[in-house]
Formats: C-alpha cells, sequence, structure tokens
C-alpha cells in the first residue's frame, strides 16, 4: 500500500430509517489496488461501495479520495468526479436500451470531451479488447448476458478511470461467462492501472483481487429490507 | 386461483404504485363519465328549454274570419334589454270563447297590469329602461314552465282589446317559439361535434393516459405471468379484471358527481345562457350504457396497449427495440390533406347540403391521420435531433427511434385539439359576426332625427304618442289586406305627418332625397347608405317601380328605417320607399313612423311608445339578445376549446412524467455513471418537445386549412383568422413547453442507491 490512498474511508456509518446498513466502516485502497469486499447478503457490501463511490452519504466518517474530502462535495461535483476518474460496473449491466452498444460504451468519454467521433473510435477498441466487437451495432436486449456484461465493464473502463466499481458484475452469469467477465475486468484495470473494488460474495471471484475486505454481519437479510430483523447489521469492516 | 381472483388480488395488493395508477385511472374515467353526461344531456335541455320557451307563444289563426271566434287576442315577440332578451306576450281576452289562465300564469292581466319572470321583476326595479317597457302595476310572476331558465326575462302584459289586428285571433297558448329558431339544425350538429371532439378526444387520452400509467412495469409484470405459463387470454383477463375493477369505481363516482351535480348548474351562466337544473337529466338506461361504454373503452384501451407484452413477452423481459416506423403512416394524414383541399378549393362545385359530409369526413380523416402519424412524427424528430452533436439531443434521438409508438399517449390528444380548434375558430368567427350583421340591423341609431317604425298596430293612439317626452313628431300609415300597393312611399321628415303614396316613380321630386332600396338590401349591415340623389333617382326609382324581387330577401321594415336614419337626413327631407317591397305589404299594416327630439334617448322613447302600443312590435328597439344567442353558442365552443387545451395538457404533462418516472432506474444507474442531471432532464424534454412540437406545426397547417376551407365556403363571411391560428398553435407549443417541463422534471437525476439495482 502506498503512502497516500487512493481511497481513504473512515468511522462509515449507514442508517436507513431504522436500520443500521454500516456502522464503522473503515476501508483504504491503494492506486491500482484491486480489492474484493466479501460477505454475506445484507451485510453492507454494496452500501459500502456506494459509499466509496460518493452515492450515499454516511451518517458519520467519510470518504476521501485521492486526497478530495467526496462529501465536502456536492452532488454535481461528485457526479463530475465520478464520470471523469471512476467507472461503474452493475450486477446486471445496467446499460442504456435505447443505445447500441458501442454507444453505450462511448457515452462516457463523449460526455467527458464532446467529440462523438472519437469516443466511438475508443469504444470500437475496446469492443474488439472484450471480443465483442462484432456485436457493437446491437443494443443490449439483443445480446447475451454475457456480452451485456462485457460490454459494461468496457463502459467502466473507456475512460481509464483511477478505480472502477463493480457490484456483483458476475452475479447473473453462468461460470463461464463470469470467469470472462472477471478476466477482461481485471485484464484491462491492470494495464490501466486502475483501482478495483470488486463486491463478491463468492471467494472463487475474489482471488483475481490483491486482498480481501469482509464486510460481516451475522443477520439474513438485505440492507434495503424494512424488516425489523435486520436492525442489528453488524457492519464491521475486517481486512484478512 | 382463478384469473378474476388473480386480477383482484394483483390490483389490491399493487403497491404504491398500483395505488396511483388506479386513483389516476378511476378520476380520469370519472371526470369522462362526468362530461359524456353532461354532452348527452345537453340535446334534452335544449327541448326542454323549446318546451318551455314555445309555452308563451300564442296559437294564432292569422285568418281575420276565424278570429271572431277565437277567445284571445295575441302578440308575442322579443324585445332587447341590453345584451338580454324579454320575451313579450301582450293578450287581451276577447270574449268570444272562454278562456282561463295557463298555471304558469296565474291569472290573465288587464290592461296596464302585467305579469313577469322574476329575474324581469329584478330588471324593472333596477333598470330604467325596463320600468319604461312595463310600466304597468304588477300582478303576479310567471312560473318555471314558460321560462327557459331562471334568469329569463319573460313578461306578459295585459292591452285594450281594441288595440290588436284583426289578425292575431289566438285560439290559446303554446307551439313552438319562432323567435327561437336563430341557430338551425345544421349549424347545431356542427357546433355539438366539434365540443364532442374537443372535449371527448382529450378526455380519452387522459383515460388511455391512465389505463397505461406505468406500462413499462404492467408490461414486465405481464410478461411474466405469460412467462410463468399463464395463457394470452388468462393473462388478458387478469389485466380487464384490474381495469374494470377501477374504472368501475371510476365511472360510478362520475355519475354520483353528474346526478347530485347537476342541479346545481342552474347557478352557472355561459355568457347569458343558463338552464334549470332539472332540465339537466338523462335516463337510467342512458346512465347505465355510458358506464359501459366507458369501462369497455378503459379495458379495452388497456388490452390493446398491452398487446406486445402478451404476444412476445420474452422481448418484453429483455426490453428490446420496437419495429421501425413505415412511411406509410403518412397516407391517412396525407388524404385528409387532400380532401380538405378540395373542399378549399373546389367548395362553390359541392352542394350545399352535402358540405357538412365533406367537411367532417376530411376533418376527421385528419383527426385519425394525426394519431396514425404520430410514431413518424418522432421518428422525424428523431432524425432532426441526430444533426446536434449535443449528448442529449442524440440520447433523446435514440429514445425516440428506440419507441417511436411510445409519444403517441403524449400527444395524440392536444394534437387534436389544435387541429380541431381552426374549425372551431371558423365556426366562433361566423356566429360572433352574424350576431354583429343582425346586431347592427336593429341597433338603435344614436344620432340624427331618429325615425322608428311600430308595424302591426291597428288605429295608433298618435297623440298619446305625440305626447310622449322625447318624441318630436309622429304619424302613421295603414295598409289593407290585398294591398297591391303603389311603388314609392313618401315621407315627409319636416313633421312627419305627412304620408303619402305616389304612383308612378315618375312623379316624383328629384330635389329631395330619396332611397334605392336595392342599395339598402344590399348594404343593410353597412354603415352607411347614401341616398341617391337627383338626376339618378328618377331612373332609379323607375328601376324599382317594376322591379322583380328574385334572389333576395325582401328587406324589413326596419332596414328601411335604418337607412333613413344613416342617412342623417335634414328634416325637411322626404324619403321614399317602396312599400310593395315590405315585407308586411300585403297583410293589413299600420306603420307608425316618429322622430325622437334631439337630446333625448331614442331607447328610452321607443320602450315607451312599445309601452303604449304593446300589440305592435318597435322596430327600432334592439333584439339582441335573440341573436346574442349565436354569441353564446360561440362561448361554449372557445370554451370548449379551452377546455380540451387544459385537459390534453394535462393528460401529455401526465403521460410524460410517468414515462420519465418509468425510466428512473435507468436514469439513477446513469446519474451513478457521472452523467450530470442536465443533460438527463435535456433529454427527457427533448424526448418529449420535438415530436409534440412538430404535431403541433402538422396539426397547425391542418388547423389553417380547415379554418380557410370553412371560411370560403362561407363566401368570405368573415376573414381568414391568423390571429387565431397563430395562437392556437402557440398555445400548442407552448403546451408542448409544459409536457416537456413536466417530464424533465419528473426525471430522476441522482443515482439514489435504492433504485439501483443490488442483489
Amino acid at each position: 500500500m502506498t503512502a497516500r490512498p487512493l481511497l481513504h474511508a473512515t468511522g462509515l456509518k449507514v442508517n436507513y430509517g431504522a436500520t443500521t446498513a454500516l456502522r464503522s466502516a473503515s476501508i483504504d485502497v491503494a492506486p491500482g489496488e484491486l480489492v474484493a469486499v466479501m460477505g454475506a447478503s445484507g451485510s453492507g457490501k454494496s452500501t459500502l461501495l456506494h459509499c466509496l463511490a460518493g452515492l450515499v452519504r454516511p451518517n458519520t466518517g467519510g470518504v476521501e479520495f485521492d486526497g478530495t474530502d467526496l462529501f465536502t462535495l456536492d452532488d454535481a461535483g461528485r457526479s463530475e468526479l465520478r464520470l471523469r476518474r471512476m467507472g461503474m460496473v452493475f450486477q446486471f449491466g445496467e446499460l442504456v436500451p435505447e443505445l447500441s452498444l458501442v454507444e453505450n460504451i462511448a457515452l462516457p468519454l463523449w460526455l467527458l470531451d464532446g467529440e462523438r467521433k472519437a469516443a466511438q473510435d475508443r469504444a470500437c477498441d475496446m469492443l474488439e479488447q472484450f471480443d465483442i466487437a462484432d456485436q457493437g451495432h446491437k443494443r443490449p436486449g439483443e445480446v447475451s448476458g454475457g456480452q451485456m456484461q462485457r460490454a459494461a465493464v468496457a463502459r467502466a473502463l473507456v475512460h481509464r478511470p483511477s478505480v472502477v466499481f463493480a457490484d456483483e458484475p458476475t452475479g447473473a452469469l453462468d461460470t463461464a461467462n463470469a470467469q470472462i467477465v472477471m478476466e477482461s475486468l481485471v485484464g484491462q484495470a491492470r494495464q490501466q492501472g486502475a483501482a478495483v473494488v470488486l463486491v463478491t460474495h463468492e471467494s472463487r471471484l475474489a482471488s483475481y483481487c490483491d486482498r480481501d475486505v469482509v464486510v460481516r454481519d451475522g443477520v439474513a437479510g438485505s440492507a434495503f429490507d424494512t424488516d425489523p430483523a435486520v436492525i442489528d447489521v453488524d457492519g464491521e469492516v475486517t481486512t484478512q | 386461483m382463478n384469473s378474476v381472483r388473480l386480477g383482484l388480488q394483483l390490483l389490491i395488493r399493487g403497491g404504491r404504485a398500483g395505488a396511483i395508477r388506479s386513483i389516476s385511472l378511476g378520476l380520469g374515467v370519472a371526470v369522462t363519465v362526468a362530461a359524456v353526461l353532461t354532452l348527452l344531456s345537453a340535446p334534452g335541455v335544449a327541448t326542454n328549454q323549446a318546451e318551455r320557451q314555445g309555452a308563451m307563444v300564442p296559437q294564432t289563426t292569422f285568418v281575420v274570419e276565424e278570429t271572431v271566434t277565437t277567445p284571445l287576442w295575441a302578440t308575442f315577440d322579443a324585445i332587447g334589454l341590453g345584451d338580454r332578451e324579454i320575451r313579450r306576450l301582450v293578450i287581451a281576452p276577447t270574449g268570444a270563447a272562454p278562456f282561463s289562465a295557463p298555471a304558469w300564469m296565474g291569472q290573465i292581466p288587464n290592461e296596464g297590469e302585467v305579469v313577469v319572470s322574476p329575474a324581469l321583476r329584478d330588471a324593472i326595479e333596477s333598470d330604467p329602461l325596463a320600468a319604461t317597457l312595463f310600466p304597468g302595476a304588477i300582478i303576479g310572476e310567471i312560473g318555471e314552465d314558460a321560462l327557459v331558465a331562471p334568469n329569463s326575462l319573460a313578461a306578459v302584459v295585459g292591452a285594450d282589446a281594441a288595440a290588436f289586428d284583426p289578425i292575431a285571433g289566438a285560439t290559446g297558448l303554446g307551439q313552438p317559439d319562432p323567435a327561437g329558431g336563430t341557430v338551425n339544425e345544421g349549424v347545431l350538429r356542427l357546433i355539438i361535434a366539434i365540443i364532442v371532439m374537443f372535449v371527448l378526444a382529450p378526455l380519452s387520452a387522459l383515460i388511455a393516459t391512465a389505463a397505461r400509467l406505468s406500462a413499462r412495469t404492467t408490461e414486465q409484470r405481464l410478461a411474466s405471468l405469460r412467462l410463468m405459463g399463464l395463457t394470452a387470454r388468462r393473462t388478458r383477463v387478469v389485466l380487464a379484471v384490474e381495469t374494470a375493477t377501477v374504472a368501475l369505481a371510476g365511472t360510478m363516482l362520475g355519475s354520483a358527481a353528474w346526478v347530485l351535480l347537476a342541479p346545481m348548474t342552474e347557478r352557472v351562466s355561459v355568457g347569458s345562457v343558463q338552464w334549470w337544473g332539472s332540465d339537466v337529466s338523462l335516463s337510467a338506461p342512458t346512465i347505465a350504457a355510458v358506464i359501459t361504454a366507458v369501462v369497455a373503452a378503459s379495458v379495452a384501451i388497456s388490452l390493446v396497449g398491452s398487446n406486445p407484452s402478451l404476444d412476445n413477452p420474452v422481448a418484453v423481459r429483455r426490453n428490446t427495440a420496437r419495429n421501425p416506423t413505415m412511411w406509410w403512416r403518412l397516407a391517412v394524414l396525407s388524404l385528409g390533406f387532400a380532401g380538405m383541399a378540395t373542399i378549399f378549393f373546389l367548395w362553390e362545385s359541392i352542394e350545399s347540403r352535402d358540405f357538412t359530409l365533406w367537411y367532417l369526413g376530411a376533418s376527421a380523416t385528419i383527426a385519425i391521420g394525426l394519431v396514425v402519424a404520430v410514431p413518424l412524427l418522432s421518428h422525424i424528430g428523431a432524425a432532426l435531433l441526430d444533426r446536434s452533436s449535443a449528448p442529449s439531443a442524440a440520447l433523446a434521438a435514440r429514445r425516440l427511434r428506440f419507441e417511436p409508438g411510445a409519444i403517441g399517449r403524449v400527444i395524440s390528444a392536444l394534437l387534436i385539439v389544435v387541429f380541431a380548434g381552426g374549425f372551431g375558430l371558423a365556426l366562433s368567427a361566423i356566429l360572433v359576426e352574424i350576431d354583429d350583421l343582425e346586431r347592427q340591423v336593429v341597433d338603435v341609431f344614436p344620432q340624427g332625427p331618429t325615425v322608428l317604425s311600430s308595424v302591426g298596430a291597428v288605429d295608433p293612439d298618435l297623440d298619446a304618442l305625440r305626447a310622449l317626452d322625447g318624441v318630436a313628431a309622429a304619424a302613421a300609415k295603414t295598409y289593407g289586406p290585398g294591398y297591391t300597393g303603389e311603388p314609392i312611399l313618401e315621407a315627409d321628415c319636416a313633421n312627419l305627418t305627412v304620408l303619402s303614396v305616389s304612383t308612378r316613380a315618375s312623379d316624383c321630386d328629384d330635389d329631395v332625397p330619396q332611397f334605392l332600396v336595392s342599395e339598402l338590401i344590399r348594404n343593410s349591415g353597412a354603415s352607411s347608405v347614401d341616398p341617391i340623389r337627383a338626376a339618378g333617382a328618377s331612373e332609379a326609382l323607375r328601376d324599382l317601380g317594376v322591379v322583380e324581387q328574385p334572389d333576395v330577401d325582401l328587406p324589413l321594415t326596419s332596414d328601411i328605417v335604418q337607412g333613413v336614419r344613416r342617412s342623417q337626413l335634414d328634416t325637411g327631407g322626404t324619403v321614399r320607399v317602396a312599400p310593395d317591397l315590405l315585407k308586411t305589404a300585403e297583410q293589413r299594416t299600420t306603420q307608425v313612423f316618429f322622430a325622437v327630439s334631439e337630446g333625448a334617448s331614442p331607447t328610452l322613447v321607443a320602450a315607451a311608445v312599445s309601452a303604449i302600443e304593446p300589440t305592435g312590435s318597435i322596430s327600432g328597439l334592439p333584439s339582441i339578445a335573440r341573436t346574442r344567442r349565436l354569441q353564446a353558442f360561440a362561448l361554449l365552443l372557445n370554451s370548449a376549446v379551452l377546455v380540451g387545451l387544459v385537459v390534453s395538457v394535462a393528460a401529455a404533462a401526465m403521460a410524460a412524467s410517468d414515462r420519465a418516472i418509468e425510466r428512473s432506474r435507468n436514469a439513477a444507474h446513469l446519474a451513478a455513471l457521472g452523467v450530470p442531471g442536465r443533460i438527463q432532464r435535456r433529454t427527457e424534454a427533448l424526448t418529449t418537445l420535438l415530436p409534440l412540437a412538430l404535431g403541433v406545426l402538422v396539426a397547425g397547417s391542418g388547423a389553417a386549412l380547415s379554418n380557410a376551407a370553412f371560411v370560403a365556403s362561407r363566401s368570405g363571411f368573415v376573414p381568414f383568422d391568423w390571429a387565431g391560428i397563430l395562437t392556437l398553435v402557440g398555445t400548442g407549443l407552448i403546451a408542448a413547453a409544459l409536457a416537456a417541463a413536466a417530464s424533465a422534471a419528473a426525471t430522476t437525476t441522482v443515482a439514489d442507491p435504492t433504485r439501483l439495482r443490488t442483489e
């Protein structure tokens, strides 16, 4: 770990109403480091990732990204930072259904630079690197789940972010496709020197990373449940 | 669990979104049912009003010999009080046969007595003109059965039996009111058709919007049922049960509201038009039929809209693109425009009785064509947006190409309203113009030596007239039945004591002002009719002496009198008109001319004359209210345009916002990527705005063509309404902007974690 981490989160506590999703969670992520955040369902993994990405403001604690306190920025500032320096991969891809794969991948670059042609050229390169060049003109609904997820990873990396946040990126895929997606994500991230924060509950996927972080809970259920049983979520983070 | 129970379960457990959808649909249906019931009750109100209106009208024989045995002398007319109409029945028992007063009259007034409506009683107490018109003692009030509305002004005036013309014998009271027929049936049909178009089209869109709220969610749910193994038929039953239950509740609410509120509408007035609450009624079978039809329509809309999810559930689950838009969608619209253009250029060749059919046919084709063409408008909008390099424009373009028909709910109703507005404006302008023209004819001319004419009085009491304040001079001329007439009537304006008839035009003195009656006919509404003087006059009058009147209606006496007044004759001049051109010339008729003193109010003087000679109708008194009835229709029409616009804007905003909300999950994920909120908002706004603005322009073109065709068919009766069309299009564009703003406001622009899909 370098002297100055890319991401530095301390004492994160997040409540959703009466439900505590995170309690006193702390984590550091170095530049180019691949970190797997593990834990059972409802343990608060996604909430932690959302905090690190500046999507959820913690009730207490803070997150520094490259020396900048994320939550001193307003929403527009954090959005700008995400668009410029971060990449996001969701479990179900969440590509824009109206756009083709190449347009989806080009979107962040295009929004950043305003150069549509250059963005699309770069997106085409990414399509080739992810071995889905022949699918570029298709829309998300017209390709397989694995292809869609590879496009989502390509979209997260196309603008050379400092960090990629991936929330169960292979959760909806079979083993073979999961392996392809993970290898694409890890390979490209390492090539670009981007850090990765990977949320998963599979140790097999965590093995792709440099380090594991376990979010413990001990109570079954989702952090978003309103079931009173999840009130006692622990949310303590330990490093293995 | 059978399909019906499943449908009910899903309805009850639909959560917050389901509740919002149900409430929206229920309210939309309720409003529609109330509006439909109101529209359907309108003809009944008109019929009831006609019956009430006819109650005061005497059954006159018009045969002198028969009046010997009739029980009543009676004359009926309508005179004006400001902008309002006073219906006046003047009666006297003949004594030849028994006559008892009808229940609504209570008792027969004697000479010097009057029975008035409650509204007229109030007017007499507050308005000097009303008090002058009806100076007699009020002995009772006219009942509801003879009053069109609570605000109706009506009077039964008692008179001297000797004052009536022998043809004024009446066998009784009660028959269709001749003064009520100012709007012919064809025009009424057009007005009702256009109001229906204005009100029903947007309301249908409102129902469609409400029935298809959260359409994507509903489709996903239905697709899940299909994928689970439910047949398409059973799935349709589930959906039908959900929709029908809510729609039924909505119809009950709407019907109940209508039944409760209808009687209260008698406190509402449109212009001066009012009605009795009890007249707003419908039979139970009609209400039941409306309820059934609205529920069926709601179910049909939701079923048709959900067909894709039932037929191809996999595609819905995967959210794949819809079919590309085809250019054939322009066909219907083109056909409608071609039809309207044909009417515009060839209206002279179209039989007048076929015109309505042609016009409504072309209008309906354009209206349907606008709806059919909506996906194409989306496509064209996408092509235009693609020219921009802005990300929001490109994103909007993709959305429009992806689901070109999705915008349909947003814009269809508004387009129909904007288009129909073109016709509404033309018709409205014509109605107002007719009113204005008629009012010009009967308006009291406020300047110069005013001459008024009283037609129908027998043996007028000239001394009493001359004794009235404000009357400078008075004269009378009587024509008997079978009168063939000499061609020229001369009136000496110096003192109006001499009325003489010349037998030959050549006997006329060319040195005095004379009138060419044909000029009066042609220029009855014009601001001035110049007298023909000197050299040209004799020849003109000579022609007049032998003239036949082939194509024009004979001029009313008031036309001539109006001309006299407008000529600004110096006193001492002689007016010559042809009495055989007077409508009344074939009957026994007495014309009374009187001049109003300088400075006196012609209206009040005429009212005083009318009070002295109640059995004659005073041409100089305005009967504005009768003609203002058309303006009331114009007001209704404009109100319908306004209601249509408001409802369609509400429907458009609702549908656009709903679409934005449906995309919220997608938008939340884009926000999580860092896509700025302003781009999301612009994208959403452009997605709504562009097709809608294009549609408004196309519909506005249709409105302009429709307006021009209708105006042309009326021989330039009113000019093409540029300002109105531009206002209509401008309003449509503002509405488009409002809908776009609503959708932009409803867009998710923050990465709300609750909308992000996690495991």
